[in-house]
């Protein structure tokens, strides 16, 4: 059976690798490795591989459906789109668009302009998970370089903020080349958990869970670098330190290993739940490596996230936070999401009573089960268009394969809606060169607000510190993985990782209650790696994410108690 | 170097074996993931617990293989090239095979009724390329390689087939 193949950039993470989807002659899809040579590995991580599935999966949706007296009904896509548009004409003002940030960069700019000019909706937001937003939003502070892979593996130090072998394999490749190139190179981890990173670390240095804006801060001021946060009050050490529940002295050790480098690189991989402020730690690292003249590497969940976020800031999109803000003043009541599971995505944050009119999503998903009318949409490995990777490199996705049954592209439905009477003027096209360049820049004293912001939960009153781990199966909020037969077959449902002690007092299940009052039974699994008094859990089990504690810059470690079940 | 026609043991040898250097391995899995998605859903990428590290445990194609003999069904055989293959058509999945490896690379749990076999990716090999574990592997640290140019190249094989310079010292 001869098979196609073609090669797009995976957007399962910032890296954005060469990934391939060879398609035989009966539709059968397998993975294929176009950047991989046997002279220079460079590999495609488990993520990588999840393309080969989705192209065939048989979960993915292929018809439109709409909610009719509390049942669901299929129906030509076409039809629901003739539906929607009767509908849009009178809730214009009233309704915001929410598109997924994970495309490319012009299906998100045209979609926001066709949105905006042919259907009048003036409130329209890119979606990025919450700390993608912030960790770009805290490198832009700073003028330190930013570091690809092959860059980073020329370093002579490498700090690692949390736990990038985890959570971006690939990049693993390139610290243990940094790392084996000269004898005396270093891998410093700062990090929570004692996870597949510390464990090839020549320097680990464990912080209280979402301590880790107070140990770089602390560590900025080991190296003397406190005069770049002359604005911010109370910037001693010791300090700073006991914040991060580590000792000074470890922090003076790491800035000496800092300071000796020659080429240093900070790779800062801090996803959901992990860090309360992940803006200012990201802000901080890179301070950090601007005060040693080095570079930094900031590591995301979205493939797209720095290229989204130039075409929000080009564009002036509205921020998602401010989105809901207006929800929950009831100045907006409907919702059109494209791609994104955004109930998921945000934990149960997005209000209940904003009606979600419209779902176009590849997969069922926690907000399609909420809309009015669902519309199947492709993937962004079944379109093509440019990518920024976490560095800034410009990558080109191709489509691997065509979209299933009806679905189309974001800019697909909102032309359809146009065009089928919801609207009745033609959006413009896409200036790319003028959307992606310059990299929007934060204000510093903005984003690092007070070093309160940065103080760790603090675990009072029998209460104990959820934090979130990556364990090698779940992209992003899961809506998409957890459907998957790989992730399925590692990790079904949430699995909590505690300290030897603390899983022995509870048995081989428990139930976790957060503060804000989610609940959830899981498998509990003792793990040296963590910590007495702390629990670990992966944030993408859509059931799981509402265990951390959501703010507007998204998910911190989250204060919550867990008993033995049926105890 | 294979003689199809009157295969002897040494001209059966297996030219190059998956090797994993230990320094490298991270334990994320994606050789894993590419077996399993390379097989349509039967991975043959087991994982070892070895101190704090879990790291995957490849099919050593051994030369006398113990699961060939052991399987009733003549499911598994030895091939010129050196593999050892499963035939699908075979595999009644009763867990001999598993019983019989002295390495502990062979899972029923893995694939529902029947017994996964890593095949070294014959399609990918006879095309020139490498297995799908060793293509995917994030940090190197599963190469395709004869034993001798892994020596060569000094690294340390333990149990002939392992390589790492300081395999368990770092973890």
């Amino acid at each position: 059976m001869a098979a196609t193949t073609r090669e797009t950039a995976c957007l399962f993470c910032s890296l954005c690798c060469p990934a391939g989807v060879a398609v035989d002659s009966v539709g059968l899809a397998a993975p294929e490795y176009p950047g991989h040579t046997a002279a220079a590995h460079h590999g495609l991580c488990y993520r990588g591989h999840f393309i080969a599935e989705l192209v065939t999966h048989p979960g993915r949706l292929h018809e439109a459906t709409a909610r009719a007296d509390g049942a669901v009904h299929s129906l030509p896509p076409a039809d629901a789109l003739r539906r929607v548009a009767g509908l849009l004409p009178g809730v214009r003002r009233e309704t915001a668009v929410v598109l997924d940030g994970n495309l490319p960069c012009e299906e998100l700019a045209a979609a926001v302009r066709c949105a905006r000019e042919a259907l009048g909706i003036g409130a329209v937001a890119i979606f990025l998970p919450p700390a993608d937003e912030a960790v770009l939003r805290g490198v832009s502070t700073s003028a330190a370089p930013r570091l690809d892979e092959a860059a980073l593996s020329h370093c002579d130090v490498v700090l690692a903020v949390g736990d990038p072998f985890a959570t971006h394999p690939v990049v693993a490749g390139a610290m243990l080349d940094a790392l084996a190139r000269v004898r005396g190179n270093r891998l410093l981890v700062l990090d929570s958990l004692r996870g597949r990173t510390a464990r090839f670390a020549s320097t680990f240095c464990r912080v209280r869970p979402g301590g880790e804006a107070a140990a770089l801060a602390g560590l900025l001021c080991a190296l003397g670098g406190a005069s770049a946060l002359a604005d911010v009050a109370g910037l001693e050490l010791p300090t700073l330190a006991a914040m991060a529940g580590v000792p000074p002295e470890s922090l003076t050790e790491l800035a000496g290993a800092v300071a000796k480098a020659q080429r240093l690189g900070v790779v800062v991989s801090l996803p959901e739940g992990r860090c309360r402020s992940v803006a200012a730690a990201a802000a901080l690292a890179a301070k950090v490596a601007e005060a040693a003249g080095g570079g930094i590497c900031p590591l995301l969940t979205y493939g797209n996230a720095a290229g989204a976020r130039r075409v929000a800031a080009a564009l002036k999109t509205e921020p998602v936070s401010r989105l809901l803000a207006a929800m929950r003043q009831g100045s907006i009541t409907k919702l059109i999401a494209l791609g994104t599971d955004v109930a998921a995505a945000l934990a149960g944050t997005l209000p209940e009573s904003v009606e979600v009119l419209v779902a176009a999503a590849p997969m069922p998903s926690a907000t399609t089960a909420r809309a009015a009318f669902v519309l199947p949409m492709a993937l962004w490995f079944e379109m093509a268009g440019t990518v920024l990777d976490g560095a800034g490199g410009r990558h080109r996705v191709e489509a691997v394969a065509a979209p299933p049954g009806g679905a189309l592209a974001a800019t697909g439905i909102l032309n359809a809606l146009r065009d089928t009477g919801a609207g009745d003027q033609a959006a413009g096209d896409a200036d790319l060169g003028a959307l992606l360049d310059p990299e929007p820049a934060a204000d510093l004293k903005g984003v690092l607000g007070t070093p309160a912001d940065w103080a760790p939960p603090a675990a009072e009153g029998g209460k104990r510190v959820l934090v979130s781990r990556a364990d090698g199966f779940g992209f992003a909020d899961g809506a998409v993985t957890t459907q998957l037969a790989w992730p399925a077959l590692l990790e079904p449902s949430p699995v909590l990782r505690l300290a030897p002690s603390d899983a022995a007092a509870v048995g081989g299940r428990a139930t976790v209650r957060s503060d804000g009052g989610a609940a959830l039974s899981v498998a509990v699994e003792a793990s040296p790696d963590v910590p007495a008094g702390v629990g670990a859990l992966a944030p993408c089990f859509p059931e799981a994410r509402a265990l951390f504690a959501w703010g507007d810059d998204g998910a911190g470690p989250g204060l919550v108690t867990w008993e033995k079940c049926g105890g | 170097m294979a003689n199809t026609d009157s295969p002897t043991l040494d001209a059966r040898e297996i030219r190059s074996r998956v090797l994993l250097d230990l320094d490298r391995c991270i334990g994320c899995k994606s050789c894993s993931a590419a077996c399993f998605y390379g097989h349509r859903g039967m991975p043959s990428v087991a994982y070892g617990a070895a101190a704090e590290a879990v790291v995957p445990v490849v099919c050593r194609q051994c030369e006398d293989p113990p699961c060939v003999a052991a399987c009733p069904f003549e499911a598994l055989r030895r091939e010129d090239d050196g593999a050892v293959t499963r035939s699908l058509v075979f595999c009644r999945g009763c867990g001999s095979c598993v019983l019989a490896c002295p390495f502990g690379v062979m899972d029923t749990d893995l694939t529902r009724d029947q017994v996964a076999k890593c095949d070294l990716c014959e399609d990918r090999v006879q095309a020139g390329g490498e297995p799908r574990c060793v293509a995917a592997c994030s940090t190197g640290a599963l190469r395709f390689l004869r034993p001798a140019d892994a020596t060569g190249g000094g690294l340390l094989l333990l149990g002939g087939r392992t390589t790492g310079h300081h395999p368990f010292k770092r973890r």
